[in-house]
């Protein structure tokens, strides 16, 4: 399965948006002989310290005493976001940065699936002359905008590198705030183009009442977007896909604004989406309310059309119904005009996607298992959610099919962000997305 | 089934009912799980091979279209039968697994490599619990050798049905228990009612309700046998009755006769006293004045008067036993042997007898028929008196202490007294004889007497409620037994 090489038709079930990553020119170094250092690490003690100090003690066991350049955090809320990075801050200096952001529940690691009685918290650090990070955080209340959120945000990672906005690093990560995330990428995007992968998700909560927080180096934001740019003439790969299945039922959204879509093709949207799912959502049709759990296998999809004509899908997740208007509440942003298509998919179809997600990153960075240096796994929360609890602790182990023994760390996201060829950078939901570096 | 003896048809039904149900029971039970057993198992393997090789099928199309069925997947690990699925590469590492503690790990099983179905035993690694294992080769090509997919199968479904039939047979069992006390109780009852009735019956006959009938209504052989019960009980009461007819008018007769009896002895006393006293008186006054054949007439005469007074005396004496018998009271028998010793004192002095005695009881008895009684059997003992000077011995002892043979008597309590002699002794042929009035074994010229003696013995002890008998051997003396019952047990 490892070589699995065949590309899923159209008709069969997943629709994988797969990206090309821009090449970018690999670094002549001297180091270029000099290894990778990866490790990672996790805990799901009680106790905030002694859960940080279990896994800055495991990651560092790994990395064989070499201190970290860069560690991602992932966390549940469960842990103070503050107490978490001054615990990491403490142990492992002020020099390394530290970037990342809270996850839904639990986080995933090759060791697998973490949930604990409080928190869980996970982290990989990388060390490498071959790869250089950046890393910024920017709060909302910073700037007067998304926009500029964005902007900001980018412009100080490249500066953290050490690079200024004409040497566009080859991938960005991304963990924000989960609202007008497809502001902030059209911020970052009017910095360094269209042709930078932004890759990751926004930070999640457990039950969506916005906890959520943001780590970049020495900060905590709840309504900010940590960013990290990474310059490597290493091979990369990467991932974003939204595998469900497509129906027929599709509409143009004639009236929306914001993440509200009031009208499909002039009617009610909530009708019309609850008459494309068969009266599912009659009950909440009449009361209004939250439909997130009962929707999260039938998304509702943006068409986008590349450059060359070819058409992406963009899942939404529907996530109430208001009334009196019945109009439909998504995570993502619809403009009017967007054409929508629902979708269809089934946990088994979502359980697989922490399969194909590393396959197609690996594939797309032509990266062997052997070669494979760490990746950093990003999986919508609310698909994890849709899956039942007794198979979720596949997800980690089918990822760790496809990436062997190569250091990992994942996350449950509240709406996941990549890249589509020809389009640019996008905010979707019920997605998953992998990086993957080489070693070599 | 000696134990059976006291338990009642009741408990006997019971027995065998349950006895037989649990034997029922347990050998169907038995014969069940061994088939059920063998049966569930093949049938668990052919069910399972069937839906591995569907499974396989998904597996295989999962594997080019990048989509694993773990829904399918996920449904087989819900059924309680099956403990794990694994996918395995041909190297023998677990690509897929139900559980994630062996996601991964390599496992060392020659089936790995298996290019054809296998089913084989194996143990589970945590509980060494036997369970089945089917190996199904998938079409999944690498390094030479197929995939599988695994199947590990518990048989505690099977063991579960054998103890669902166990439990239902038990189940069966209990309430077939139930209905068979329940049957075996009317099945009893509708025995044990009329045996019952039969038995009840017996008993009122026995206590005297001669003709009692039972009511036993049913048509089998009990009612068969309820009716036969009735028509003997009525025809004994018929014969009873009849018996009873007979029996009154033979006592009526015999009174009759005793009144006659005594009549007759006591009016011929008269007459007979007359001539008597005449023909004396004509041997007196013409003896030897006439010529020798009118005295010789004369002494017949005499003799025969003075024979004929003597047996209507005796007679009169048998007669009065149950005529004139005075109330029984308590008297000392010694006083009573002593009067009729001194009475017999010139028979004893003439025939140099002795007499001896133990001590005597005091019993309930008519002391006059006593003192006859034993003025009787005295009498003989002297009288058949063989050439050495008669030795008699008297002794009564208890009854309930008596080592004496009793012959055919239901008398519990009393007194045995004995009369043993030194006589000539008697025949046991002429035992019963004895006792019949004017029964005589020897001659008048031999011995003389009436013939009335022991019949007169007989009679008062009889009357006396108790029973006569002799012991003998001729030459050998003889030993005369009677019986004086106490009544009431009273010690006197």
């Amino acid at each position: 399965m490892r070589n699995m090489r065949r590309k899923t038709g159209i008709e069969i079930l997943m629709i994988s948006v797969l990206i090309l990553a821009g090449g970018q020119p690999l670094w002549a170094s001297s180091a270029l002989s000099q290894p990778v250092r990866v490790g990672y690490g996790w805990s799901v003690e009680n106790d905030v310290g002694e859960a940080v100090a279990e896994a800055v003690s495991m990651m560092n066991e790994m990395m064989t005493g070499t201190p970290p350049d860069w560690v991602t955090l992932f966390s549940t809320i469960g842990y103070d976001g503050e107490e978490v990075l001054e615990e990491m801050t403490n142990l492992l200096g002020d020099e390394v940065k530290i970037y990342g952001g809270t996850s839904c529940l639990g986080v995933m690691t090759n060791d697998g699936l973490h949930i604990g009685e409080v928190g869980s918290l996970a982290i990989l650090g990388v060390t490498s002359p071959r790869i250089q990070f950046g890393v910024s955080g920017v709060s909302i209340e910073e700037v007067v905008s998304a926009r500029e959120q964005g902007k900001k945000a980018i412009l100080e990672a490249i500066s953290d590198a050490g690079r200024t906005a004409e040497d566009p690093p080859q991938i960005i990560l991304i963990t924000g705030n989960p609202s007008e995330e497809e502001e902030v990428l059209k911020g970052i995007e009017e910095i360094i183009g269209k042709d930078v992968p932004v890759i990751g998700g926004s930070s999640a909560d457990n039950e969506i009442i916005g906890e959520w927080k943001q780590y970049a180096n020495d900060r905590v934001y709840s309504t900010g977007v940590a960013l990290t740019v990474i310059y490597t003439d290493l091979k990369l790969g990467w991932s974003y896909e939204m595998g469900y299945l497509r129906t027929a039922n599709q509409g143009v959204a004639t009236k929306s604004e914001g993440r509200t879509i009031y009208e499909i093709d002039s009617r009610p949207a909530a009708v019309v989406y609850n008459e494309w799912i068969e009266g599912k959502l009659d009950d909440v049709l009449e009361t209004g309310g939250d439909v997130l759990s009962r929707t999260t296998v039938y998304p509702l999809a943006k068409i986008v059309h590349g450059e060359t004509g070819e058409n992406y899908y963009i899942s939404i997740h529907p996530l109430s119904i208001e009334l009196p208007e019945k109009s439909l509440t998504v995570f993502a942003d619809v403009l009017e005009g967007t054409e929508l298509s629902l979708f269809y998919g089934n946990w088994e179809l979502l359980l697989n996607r922490a399969y194909t997600t590393p396959m197609q990153a690996r594939a797309r960075g032509n990266i062997s298992v052997e070669e494979a240096g760490f990746a950093i796994f990003t999986f919508c929360a609310g698909t994890m959610l849709a899956i039942p609890e007794g198979e979720r602790p596949k997800i980690p182990l089918l990822v760790k099919n496809i990436m062997g023994e190569t250091p990992f760390i994942g996350t449950f996201t509240f709406g996941e962000q990549g890249f589509l060829p020809g389009v640019g950078n996008v905010h979707g939901n019920l997605a998953s997305s992998m990086v993957v570096l080489a070693e070599e | 089934m000696r134990s059976c003896k006291g338990v009642g048809l009741f408990g006997k039904f019971l027995f065998f009912t349950i006895v037989t149900i649990v034997l029922v029971i347990v050998i169907t039970t038995g014969i069940a799980i061994k088939q059920q057993g063998t049966s569930l198992t093949s049938s668990l393997i052919q069910r399972n091979i069937s839906l591995a090789s569907v499974v396989s099928s998904q597996i295989e199309a999962g594997y080019i279209s990048q989509r694993w069925p773990f829904e399918t997947l996920k449904k087989i690990s819900e059924n309680e039968a099956v403990l794990y699925w694994w996918i395995v590469e041909p190297s023998g590492q677990v690509h897929l697994a139900s559980s994630p503690d062996i996601w991964g790990k390599t496992i060392t099983n020659s089936a790995v490599v298996t290019r054809e179905l296998l089913v084989k035993d194996d143990l589970l690694p945590e509980t060494s619990e036997k369970i089945k294992v089917i190996v199904n080769p998938l079409k999944i090509e690498g390094e030479g050798t197929p995939w599988t997919f695994w199947l590990g199968l518990s048989l505690r479904p099977i063991a579960a049905a054998k103890k669902r039939i166990i439990l239902t047979n038990v189940e069966i069992g209990l309430l077939a228990i139930a209905v068979g006390v329940f049957l075996s109780f009317l099945l009893a009852r509708s025995i044990t009612r009329p045996v019952k009735s039969l038995v009840n019956g017996t008993k009122a006959i026995a206590k005297g309700d001669i003709g009692h009938q039972i009511s036993i209504t049913t048509k089998d052989e009990l009612g068969e046998l309820a009716s036969s019960f009735n028509a003997m009980s009525a025809d004994l009461k018929r014969s009873h009755e009849a018996l009873a007819r007979q029996a009154q008018e033979l006592a009526r007769s015999n009174v009759e006769l005793e009144q006659f009896a005594y009549v007759a002895s006591h009016d011929l006393q008269e007459p007979l006293r007359m001539v008597g006293s005449f023909v004396q008186l004509l041997a007196r006054r013409y003896q030897g004045k006439l010529d020798s054949d009118a005295d010789e007439f004369i002494a017949y005469a005499v003799d025969g008067a003075t024979r004929m007074q003597k047996l209507i005396n005796d007679l009169l004496s048998y007669s009065r036993v149950t005529t004139h018998g005075k109330d029984f009271e308590a008297i000392d028998s010694a006083a009573v042997l002593d009067r009729a010793l001194r009475s017999l004192q010139a028979a004893v002095e003439e025939s140099d007898a002795v007499v001896t005695y133990n001590p005597m009881p005091t019993v309930m008895a008519d002391s006059l028929q006593l003192e006859q009684l034993f003025q009787n059997l005295l009498n003989n003992a002297i009288k058949f008196r063989s050439d050495e000077p008669p030795r008699v011995h008297v002794s009564a002892e208890r009854i309930e202490n008596s080592k004496i043979c009793i012959p055919h008597s239901e008398i519990e309590t009393g007194w045995v007294f004995s009369v043993r002699d030194s006589g000539i002794g008697i025949d046991p042929e002429y035992a019963d004889r004895i006792f019949v009035i004017f029964q005589r074994l020897h001659t008048r010229e031999e011995y003389p007497g009436t013939g009335i003696g022991l019949a007169l013995c007989k009679k008062i002890v009889e009357r006396h409620g108790g029973r006569i008998w002799v012991e003998s051997q001729p030459g050998k003396g003889a030993t005369f037994y009677f019986i004086m019952p106490m009544k009431e047990d009273k010690e006197l």
